[in-house]
């Protein structure tokens, strides 16, 4: 058994200089007074040991208490105490904060992101490449299985020494995330399948986590670039250009059909339309002048001889000033003999 | 001053008996008690334990779960394909005896349980394609390496016994390309994404081709169809105005013949025509005649 850090000597010191002073005093001072002193500083040393048990937690943390060797209390935050240093100790941890690791990347507190390809790129179910880099939240659930149960060499750095939130975090990370991208080809790991893939790889590290009993408990996965390697991206990309040229010669051939097809309509309700014109037309012709033509003979029938003499006549009345007449005598056969008029040989005849 | 010596040296020997017969196993320990080198006990639970002072010593271990990473290696596949393989182990020490005796401490353990894993791993690596390792059965062929070393781990002891641990997990962490193929793959990767993209670049052609050939086509059926509807109206409408002339026609069709005739002479003697007219005709019954009422009876 041994005291705090220096009681040992500070004791000896004590001792000494109570020896010293019993010698230089011994002839001037009583006993009682000796042993006044000697026990005066036994009970300070006793009270600083004593006090060496005092602990403040703060309201983010946790404290394990341990009393030779076995766990005796989880203490909240606050001012605690407990027996001290060889009988009790105490480990504070922070266990309300959510903390974050990175896969795939490191971002400095600087700023500068810097990418781990030996971390990133993973097979996928088919066999291609991809680069996919991830962060996880996580916080600790039992600050019991945190401390005791796991033996962790630590992420140096992460600024993290051995507790289970250093190489097993990032070794569980790694192994669910390769595991749930080996499952899927890649066209689906960069396209449609983020949400899914998120929740399996939590899955996956919460059961594997529960397994080492770490006392982690994974918050969220959230995957960040998912993305073809540098050497094949170009290829990747002439992918998603020949999608979007698939679409705009789809959207041309639409806007090509939506343009004539319209107008071939038009077209034909034109030639129907002026087909019924036509129809409207020729059956209202056909009507009037059937319907002319009775009334003309309805009139006609009460006079025929004399009608059809008149009409003859008021024809021919329209018709011979106009044109230029021989007249051919009826007895002297075909010879022209008699002209009428005579002037309308050299003039235009219809007008004289 | 003599009793205050014997009192000091009384009581540093008092404190070197009791450091000597009790100690301390953390939560996070086991301990094993020998008795100049023979086996005494072993204490797999926490708590202040004693010992006879200065004969028996202690020997601690640690309970946690250990890791043991597996270095990278190159592993050939049923399909004779190179694969580079990451994993790691997980074990505990459940019996601190056996341990001391088996492996003797953490140092030599980690390398002793990544042999067996590893002579496992080579073993199941070699009796899997490689698609089986990278993608679907991925767990399974973890769950059997796994299997097969807690099993080794439980027999291979001294005469026969458990070595001690227990081989709680076994996973792959990666499994990848060996550098000298990531090249071939990425040429691979290359030629199946141009092959994608003349593929979606020729079936947005076909759809284009499709669309408009089709669209064309409407535009044809629409006119032609309309253009024949077109015809069939008229043609009807033709019938229907003979058929209403003739009905009225029939009524007189000898007058009607007169007084169209009488029309198609004004429309087709136009004006310079000229005629020929016998003087006998009717029409000059009048011109040439002194006596109109003679010739009227003519």
């Amino acid at each position: 058994m041994q005291g705090p850090g220096g009681s040992g000597e500070e004791w000896e010191r004590l001792l000494r200089q109570g020896r010293d002073r019993f010698s230089n005093w011994s002839s001037h001072v009583g006993k009682a007074l000796k042993g006044t002193i000697l026990f005066g500083g036994i009970l300070i040393l006793l009270l600083l040991w004593l006090a060496t048990g005092v602990y403040t937690v703060d309201p983010d943390e946790q404290a394990l208490v341990r009393r030779f060797g076995v766990v005796t209390d989880v203490a909240g935050p606050g001012l605690h105490w407990h027996p001290p240093a060889p009988i009790a100790k105490h480990d504070i941890v922070k266990v309300t904060q959510v903390q974050r690791m990175e896969v795939g990347f490191r971002s400095q507190p600087s700023g500068v992101v810097t990418t781990n390809p030996v971390e990133a790129l993973m097979i996928t179910g088919d066999e291609n490449i991809v680069d996919v880099e991830m962060v996880v939240l996580y916080r600790i659930s039992s600050i019991r299985d945190f401390v005791l149960n796991v033996r962790d060499p630590g992420e140096l750095d992460r600024g993290i020494g051995d507790r289970p939130d250093g190489r097993t975090l990032k070794d569980v990370a790694e192994v669910s995330l390769r595991g749930v991208i080996g499952q899927r080809p890649i066209d689906d790991v960069l396209t449609a399948e983020r949400g899914i893939i998120e929740q399996e790889v939590k899955e996956s590290m919460v059961s594997l986590l529960a397994l080492y009993k770490t006392g982690i408990l994974v918050e969220q996965v959230q995957l960040q670039t998912v993305r073809a390697p540098d050497q094949v991206q170009a290829a990747f990309d002439d992918v998603v250009s020949a999608k979007e040229d698939k679409e705009r010669l789809d959207n041309e051939a639409q806007a090509y059909a939506a343009d004539i097809v319209p107008r071939a309509q038009g077209n034909a309700e034109r030639v129907l339309n002026e087909a019924r014109a036509f129809e409207a037309q020729r059956i209202n012709e056909a009507q009037g002048r059937a319907a002319e033509f009775l009334a003309i003979l309805e009139e006609y029938a009460k006079a025929p001889e004399i009608t059809r003499e008149r009409l003859y006549l008021e024809a021919m009345e329209r018709i011979l000033p106009r044109v230029r007449k021989f007249v051919l005598d009826g007895e002297s056969g075909n010879a022209p003999l008699q002209f009428l008029p005579l002037t309308g040989l050299q003039g235009d005849g219809s007008g004289q | 001053m003599k009793f205050i010596i014997i009192g000091v040296i009384g009581l540093v020997v008092a404190l070197v008996v009791i450091s000597q017969s009790i100690f301390v196993v953390d939560s996070t320990e086991m301990a094993v008690v020998t008795r100049l080198g023979e086996f005494k006990a072993s204490h797999i639970t926490p708590g202040l334990k004693f010992k006879t002072p200065f004969v028996d010593s202690v020997r601690k271990f640690d309970n946690r779960l250990q890791r043991f990473d597996i270095p990278p290696a190159n592993f050939i596949t049923l399909d004779k394909k190179n694969l580079v393989i990451d994993a790691y182990a997980r074990y505990r020490i459940t019996d601190p005896l056996l341990f001391l005796q088996n492996l003797f401490d953490l140092n030599s353990a980690g390398p002793k349980v990544g042999d067996i894993v590893n002579s496992e791993l080579k073993k199941e690596v070699a009796s899997d394609n490689q698609s089986d390792i990278i993608s679907e059965t991925r767990q399974e062929v973890m769950a059997r390496v796994l299997a097969a070393s807690q099993l080794i781990a439980q027999t291979t002891g001294r005469d026969g016994t458990s070595l001690g641990i227990e081989i709680v997990d076994v996973r792959i962490k990666r499994a990848d390309f060996p550098v000298s193929i990531a090249e071939s793959v990425f040429a691979r990767m290359n030629a199946e994404r141009s092959r994608i993209a003349n593929q979606e670049r020729a079936e947005g052609e076909r759809t284009k081709l499709r669309v408009e050939s089709n669209a064309d086509r409407e535009v044809v059926e629409i006119l032609s169809a309309a253009n024949r509807d077109s015809l069939e109206i008229r043609g009807l409408a033709e019938g229907r105005a003979i058929e209403i002339f003739a009905a009225a026609l029939e009524r007189d069709p000898e007058f009607f013949r007169f007084l169209r005739s009488l029309e198609a002479y004004e429309v087709f003697l136009t004006s310079g025509d000229t005629l020929v007219l016998d003087s006998n005709a009717p029409l000059f019954e009048f011109l040439t005649s002194s006596s109109p009422v003679a010739t009227t009876d003519q």
